[in-house]
């Protein structure tokens, strides 16, 4: 067993996406999207560590995956994590995944903006999320977490 | 020590007793991982039950390395517990030897096939459905693709239309058997994977049917979907690719999903009247893609040499396990006599007979208990030994040496006279025409 580490990316995943549900709920549409983009982060954060990306003490992946989600898919491209990724396993969390791409147009930036600055993609990423918090039910089935 | 330790079979009985002495808040689903360990969910609310939770949790230690970790989940530990608790892959668990049965979400890495039955819906939307015949064996070399071969012609002969798909794709060869290279297609079964899951099947599906010479000049056609085309450079590129799960709306395709469709794809572009599927040796999930998912009749190929029959006890208690599945396939299943040999023929029939016959009683036909005998016989599924229409009953092959190494595409040259062809394969055309026939 390696030693405890204070990361844990699926359960912070479930927790982002179930609070931004609940903001989304209750109209607050901003930070809602805010928390969809880092539970799709801490989920495929998880996928890359149950696949041998090695970590830093906390539990979180070394580089080139110390990024956000919009960061992970476009600096890197999702090229990049398909490529470390190799096997069936790794094709079949990706493949729960299929709407990941949603993400292109989320930015960590966007809690300083304006209300009306904001693109019109909240539902693109809930349905992003809501893959991930999916994928990561199957994940835990199949013994993952 | 050791001898305390929970094995990987013994670790689902145990979970089977455990969960038969505890009084618990919700039916208990059983999940097994992809190593084996296995994990009680519940939909029910932790807080309100943690006494018990406790209690199963302690149980549960009792599997050591093969107890899940968390051993028990609640419906908060998961995103949608709906989705869990209904997934359509949970099944009846009859553990062997007692009367336990559990719910079981069995998380496999391979071989899931063996026991994904198509769905009602998928099956009606099918009708009139085709007549789908595979050949399987546990071990190669047995003369499976001849068999095939024979069958083909013999429908072609008689007018018939037949699809046949080399689903071998690790050992493909029945378009070198039936077909000369220069007639073999653009494309086989493999390029239809890969262009598939990248939005390019459709052209290739066009282009992947060759047309054997065999039926040249017969009232049919031998139509062939072979496992690799003419352009078959980087096969094994391809072939380490094809059984990745693929992205699609709605749902992600799995590879058995996506055979599925090409083959539905092909019936609308070649309106077979029969298909017979070359399926891969061996207990790999084509095989129980072919036997399980697209069969309406599999040919289950041994010798009477009988060091398969032990591979096919494996495989039917695995289906014994799993009732609702054992029902569905006994039901297509045909056991053929393979290269039956010439010598010492009435022992070997018998002796075959009798291991067939009971390889089947002891796990796919129903038990005939004394007090059943008032229960209506046409709802138990079980045979007399010698009941020729049976499962167990084999088709034979008769082993000629004049069949060894040959080339199919010599028969129509007239050089295996009709008599020497009915004397080896006959019974077994026969038996087959017949099954078919019961299909329409």
């Amino acid at each position: 067993m390696p030693p405890s580490r204070p990361i844990d990316f699926p359960s912070s995943a479930r927790r982002h996406i179930q609070d931004a549900l609940l903001l989304e709920e209750r109209g607050r549409l901003p930070n809602a999207g805010h928390l969809y983009g880092l539970a799709a982060e801490c989920g495929l954060k998880a996928i890359l560590i149950w696949h041998g990306h090695p970590t830093d003490a906390e539990g979180s992946p070394q580089r080139p995956f110390r990024e956000h989600v919009d960061k992970l898919l476009i600096s890197h491209n999702m090229t990049a994590i398909t490529t470390f990724l190799t096997g069936r396993s790794g094709a079949h969390y990706l493949s729960l995944i299929p709407s990941i791409s949603n993400f292109s147009d989320w930015s960590a930036s966007h809690r300083y903006f304006s209300e009306s600055s904001l693109p019109a993609s909240l539902h693109k990423w809930r349905q992003g999320a809501v893959e991930i918090g999916q994928m990561l039910d199957y994940a835990l089935t199949e013994g993952r977490k | 020590m050791s001898e305390r330790q929970v094995r990987f079979s013994g670790a689902l009985p145990k979970t089977a007793k455990i969960l038969s002495q505890i009084l618990l808040p919700s039916e208990p689903l059983v999940i097994r991982d992809l190593l084996g360990r296995i994990s009680i969910a519940l939909d029910a609310d932790r807080a309100q039950h943690a006494d018990v939770l406790l209690r199963l949790r302690e149980e549960m230690a009792s599997l050591g390395a093969f107890a899940g970790s968390p051993a028990v989940l609640c419906s908060d530990d998961f995103f949608e517990p709906a989705k869990i608790f209904n997934d359509p892959s949970i099944m009846q668990f009859a553990v062997p030897g007692t009367e336990l049965s559990l719910s079981l979400l069995d998380r496999q890495v391979t071989g899931q096939e063996w026991t994904f039955t198509p769905k009602e819906a998928d099956s009606s939307a099918l009708k009139p459905a085709v007549p789908t015949l595979a050949f399987f064996g546990l071990k190669g070399g047995v003369g499976r693709s001849t068999a095939l071969a024979m069958l083909a012609y013999n429908l072609a002969k008689s007018g018939k239309r037949v699809l046949l798909i080399d689903l071998d794709l690790e050992s493909p060869g029945l378009s070198r058997l039936l077909l000369p290279l220069e007639r073999l297609a653009d494309f086989g079964i493999v390029d239809w994977l890969v262009e598939d899951a990248v939005g390019q099947g459709a052209e290739v599906c066009e282009r992947m049917i060759s047309v054997s010479p065999l039926s040249d000049n017969t009232r049919g056609e031998i139509r062939l979907a072979a496992a690799s085309g003419r352009e078959d450079d980087y096969y094994l590129d391809k072939l380490s690719r094809v059984y990745a799960e693929v992205s699609g709306f709605p749902h992600l395709s799995r590879f058995s999903d996506r055979v599925r469709r090409l083959i539905e794809t092909l019936k609308v572009q070649e309106s077979p009247d029969v298909i017979l599927i070359d399926s891969r040796a061996g207990l790999h999930d084509l095989a129980g893609l072919s036997i399980v998912g697209l069969a309406s009749i599999a040919f289950l190929y041994s010798t009477v040499a009988a060091q398969s029959w032990q591979g096919y006890r494996s495989l039917f208690s695995h289906w014994q396990c799993r009732p609702e599945v054992a029902r569905y396939v006994r039901e297509r299943l045909k056991i053929v006599s393979a290269m039956f040999p010439e010598s010492d023929q009435a022992a070997r029939s018998k002796a075959f007979l009798e291991h067939s016959y009971s390889l089947f009683a002891d796990t796919l036909y129903d038990d005939v208990r004394p007090g059943d005998d008032g229960l209506s016989e046409t709802e138990l599924f079980n045979f007399d030994i010698s009941d020729s229409s049976s499962p167990h009953y084999p088709l034979r092959i008769r082993w000629s040496g004049r069949f060894q190494e040959f080339d199919p595409l010599e028969i129509p040259n007239g050089l295996f006279r009709e008599e020497e062809i009915r004397a080896s394969y006959g019974e077994f055309l026969d038996g087959a025409a017949e099954l078919i026939e019961d299909l329409a």
